[in-house]
């Protein structure tokens, strides 16, 4: 083993995970130095003065924050005081009533922690720490915003809680602007934005000329004019993945959205619970017949037009579309497509043939069969988070 | 005249041995490959490797012979944007099974030889050795010394608290 370069160390070292990695940093000082470049991709900033005083920690490590990509932030707050109370209703029982003191030592950290977020005070420490993040970590690209998160890092989170409860994306998390890379020159270096289920009424994206991948779950119906002015100066953007929260009669038209996008990369579109005119969609659509490969939608109503002369209009016109999927609800009068339907349209959008004959159920069946559109991670991205997000997956 | 394809070369081993291969096995090497470009005429003379011995090249060459029809390395494959599996197809596993020196001297050779593919493998056996080994049981597979002081250690446990359980 000691005749094999750095490099090759490193090599090995990137095919192993950050827990493999761990016990290999104390083996030498060789391989502390080859896992550094794969041991912290991503940094997380959670809502707790203790993560930023980790993550600040982190970045002033002399090597690390070099090879940080991902920053991922979580503005959730600890719940209500009300909903405390439930909790804590709960903890008695599960644990029983005798854990009295360490119910009391529970009631002190969230009475203190509560404090501290509504004075803004830990608010500012993150601001600060997201700065330090975007200036100290040359190859930062990926922002995640976020308040679901994969397993491991719930788990992480709720130990720097210490099992508190937060809020959850069901109440809709309002980020602090000041939280956020709102200026220009960050937003610059950025190539990957994601946001699941966070509203973004006060921030700026600023523009995002390098941005490439913007995949956004807003919680807000209407987004800011910003928002808009963000993905139309995405002027190189090859993933663009739009969803709003689901409203029977108020889904949020996308028709002025989609007629400010033309661009030459975009080969990935994916929009749920959105409303749109069929001639807005196939314009958006036809533009982008020569990079688009991957293209879903669901959830979703024509607010003119028809879902059948729209299929008909993009039948063999997409050339290099390899994946077209329709899934949830296309809403048609109350009542959804069957899945063998759907299945049909695929085929003739993509290959032409006999028009399908429209065929409806009542209810709104879930079919497990369809197919479902095979996931192109890119670099920098994240499957982990992507999967969270992506209702085609 | 022969195809590309049936061209035959001569690789001369660091120990002096030479070793008579296909073109197109051979040129899964890209430090072969481009040498054959340059030179221009191949099959006229040996080509020299000076770093690899008889034996490695030929386990090597073994290699390049499976895999000689696979699609060639992408060029421009940015190091972040490939799957970092450690998934290792069964030939390739049987391929690997060999003492640790050889293992090393396969993946020193693949480096020097510029195989990126058959390096990846080779890296990629040494991760799975790895994997699930407390730095103890790591030190003791691969004979490695620990050179920290008991300060440097404790400063690393500090930083691994930091990583992600992924």
């Amino acid at each position: 083993m000691d005749a094999l370069p750095l490099e090759i160390k490193e090599n090995i070292c990137s095919f192993l995970s950050p827990s493999h990695l761990k016990p290999l940093r104390l083996v030498s000082k060789e391989f502390a130095s080859a896992a550094i470049l794969y041991f912290i991709p991503r940094i997380f900033l959670f809502n707790h003065p203790d993560s930023c005083i980790e993550m600040n920690a982190i970045l002033r490590h002399p090597e690390i924050p070099k090879y940080i990509n991902t920053l991922i932030v979580d503005p959730s707050p600890v719940q209500s005081l009300v909903d405390f109370y439930d909790w804590v209703e709960g903890y008695n029982l599960r644990k029983g009533r005798h854990f009295k003191t360490e119910l009391e030592e529970k009631r002190k950290i969230y009475n203190t922690l509560r404090i501290n977020q509504e004075s803004g005070e830990i608010g500012r420490s993150m601001a600060s720490a997201v700065r330090t993040a975007f200036s100290n970590c040359r190859n930062l690209k990926n922002f995640i915003l976020a308040s679901f998160h994969p397993p491991n890092v719930l788990r992480k989170r709720d130990e720097v809680f210490h099992g508190l409860p937060l809020e959850y994306s069901l109440h809709p998390v309002t980020v602090a602007a000041s939280c956020l890379p709102s200026y220009e020159g960050v937003a610059e270096s950025l190539q990957t934005i994601t946001i699941k289920s966070i509203e973004l009424n006060q921030w700026n994206g600023g523009t995002s000329r390098n941005l490439r991948h913007l995949r956004v779950s807003l919680c807000e119906s209407r987004p800011s004019p910003r928002f808009d002015a963000m993905i139309h100066s995405a002027i190189h953007l090859e993933t663009l993945w739009i969803e709003f929260p689901w409203m029977h009669d108020g889904l949020y038209s996308l028709d002025s959205l989609l007629r400010g996008i033309r661009l030459e990369k975009l080969h990935e579109c994916l929009l749920f619970s959105v409303s749109v005119s069929e001639d807005e969609l196939v314009d958006f659509l036809l533009h982008h017949t020569q990079s688009l490969r991957t293209f879903g939608i669901g959830g979703s109503r024509l607010h003119e037009g028809s879902w059948p002369s729209l299929f008909r209009r993009l039948s063999c016109q997409m050339a290099v579309l390899k994946q077209f999927e329709t899934v949830g609800q296309l809403l048609v009068n109350q009542r959804e497509y069957t899945g063998s339907y759907m299945a049909a349209v695929t085929k003739f959008v993509l290959r032409g043939g006999p028009e399908p004959v429209e065929t409806f159920l009542e209810d709104f069946p879930h079919d497990e069969n369809r197919p479902r559109i095979i996931q192109d991670v890119q670099d920098g991205l994240w499957k982990d988070y992507d999967c969270m997000i992506n209702r085609f997956c | 005249m022969s195809s590309t394809d049936e061209q035959k070369i001569i690789l001369v081993s660091s120990d002096g041995v030479n070793i008579e291969t296909a073109r197109i096995i051979a040129e899964r090497s890209m430090l072969i490959k481009n040498m054959i470009d340059d030179l221009g005429n191949p099959g006229e003379e040996p080509i020299p490797i000076m770093n690899v011995s008889e034996a490695v090249l030929r386990k090597v060459l073994e290699w390049c012979d499976h895999h000689k029809k696979d699609a060639p390395p992408e060029k421009d494959e940015d190091a972040e944007s490939r799957k970092k599996t450690t998934d290792i197809e069964e030939w390739d596993q049987k391929f690997m099974q060999v003492d640790q020196e050889m293992l090393f001297e396969i993946i020193l050779a693949a480096n020097y030889m510029d195989i990126k593919a058959l390096l990846d493998v080779g890296c990629k056996t040494v991760a799975n050795m790895i994997k699930g080994k407390s730095p103890e049981e790591i030190r003791k597979t691969f004979n490695i010394q620990n050179d920290f002081t008991p300060e440097e250690e404790e400063q690393i446990r500090r930083e691994n608290e930091w990583a992600e359980d992924r």
